[in-house]
């Protein structure tokens, strides 16, 4: 008789995921303390009064998005593209939700900008990671696309 | 021979255009920012202009803005400034006809000099919780014109009202208050600076620009 067991085989896709949104938060944690976030380039430049002026908190947001949660969605997409290959159009949104919610929860930190530019950087990352990792070779497109050639 | 040693990956490449566009038009836009906001008169001084407030202070001060909307009780419009490193912070609180009527009932203000010695109970009470033997004294208590304008300001001590690191400090603060006629009833006017006794003193001279400067 065949013996119930549990597959984890099948849920290995979860873990690797959730590795993909730790090290996700890991690297927003790191870059946002790091860049403070956004005030140390104000502060840089001698102008931390800017914080009063909305244009100024745009440009924040938009520097917190291209250099914090866009390269941390892009590392966890990394680690989660490398492990899972298959599903990743629906699997590579996990990352970049689970390290936005761990971040909004664990720190509950008033971000500049709110909560968009960390979602939609963190998940638009996660894909350019997980699909960085398994884009074809160009050969291999040419040369698919050769053997379509001959067939038709 | 074609250059094949490094061939990016077309995600990679988005990634990286997306990073260097977002940088260079943040960056541009804080540049932007800084060249727009300059004070004409002063070359180290921002100004803040809105519609209820414009005024100059210094570009490396921290700032911030909060406005706090409410259909019922009135909206408050509020402009913090905050020397880094130093104990001292300046408020501006601005109150619509609305806020001022829910104000004014609620904590049965009647004239200027009443708004100031809410505010520096307000004070006080906050300095109590950290000291029980915190003693207020009022230093000065007299008018001033603001933009224009006639105000009632309040200048107090107190003493031992500051703890920070276990140590305490003596609190000094300057409240000036005016009630102005809007289009549809009063509207109360605060500025508010108050710091450690000695950042309050090296702040002042600031303040004062600040103060000057002030359209309301």
């Amino acid at each position: 008789m065949k013996k119930d067991t549990f597959d984890f085989s099948k849920f290995g896709f979860l873990l690797h995921t959730i590795i993909g949104g730790l090290a996700c938060l890991l690297t927003s944690t790191i870059l946002y303390v790091v860049l403070q976030g956004g005030v140390a380039f104000l502060a840089a430049l001698d102008s931390l009064g800017l914080l009063v002026f909305d244009e100024s908190i745009y440009a924040l947001q938009l520097l917190l998005f291209g250099l914090v949660f866009l390269p941390s969605g892009f590392i966890g997409g990394l680690y989660t593209g490398h492990k899972v290959k298959e599903n990743l159009y629906i699997i590579l949104v996990l990352p970049g939700l689970i390290s936005f919610i761990l971040f909004i929860f664990l720190f509950n930190v008033d971000l500049i900008g709110g909560i968009m530019i960390q979602l939609s950087g963190n998940i638009l990352g996660s894909y350019l990671g997980g699909y960085t990792m398994n884009w074809p070779p160009k050969k291999d497109v040419e040369e698919n696309r050769k053997k379509l050639m001959v067939s038709s | 021979m074609r250059l094949s040693l490094f061939r990016p990956r077309l995600p990679f490449l988005i990634f990286i255009i997306i990073i260097l566009v977002s940088s260079i038009i943040g960056y541009a836009i804080i540049n932007s920012s800084i060249a727009t906001h300059t004070s004409v008169l002063r070359g180290d001084y921002f100004r803040l202009k809105t519609d209820y407030l414009e005024v100059d202070f210094p570009k490396s001060w921290y700032s911030g803005k909060a406005e706090d909307i409410n259909q019922t009780f009135g909206n408050r419009y509020i402009v913090y400034l905050a020397p880094i490193y130093l104990r001292a912070v300046v408020f501006f609180r601005i109150y619509d006809e609305k806020a001022t009527q829910s104000f004014s009932y609620e904590h049965n203000i009647t004239n200027m000099f009443s708004i100031n010695s809410f505010e520096i109970n307000q004070l006080f009470n906050s300095a109590l919780a950290e000291n029980i033997n915190a003693t207020l004294s009022i230093i000065e208590n007299s008018t001033i014109t603001v933009s224009t304008h006639e105000a009632s300001y309040v200048v107090v001590d107190i003493k031992n009202g500051l703890k920070d690191n276990d140590v305490y400090y003596n609190l000094t603060g300057i409240f000036i208050s005016l009630i102005k006629q809007g289009n549809n009833g009063k509207i109360i006017k605060q500025i508010i600076f108050y710091g450690e006794e000695n950042d309050w003193n090296q702040t002042r001279d600031t303040f004062m620009i600040i103060l000057n400067s002030i359209k309301i």
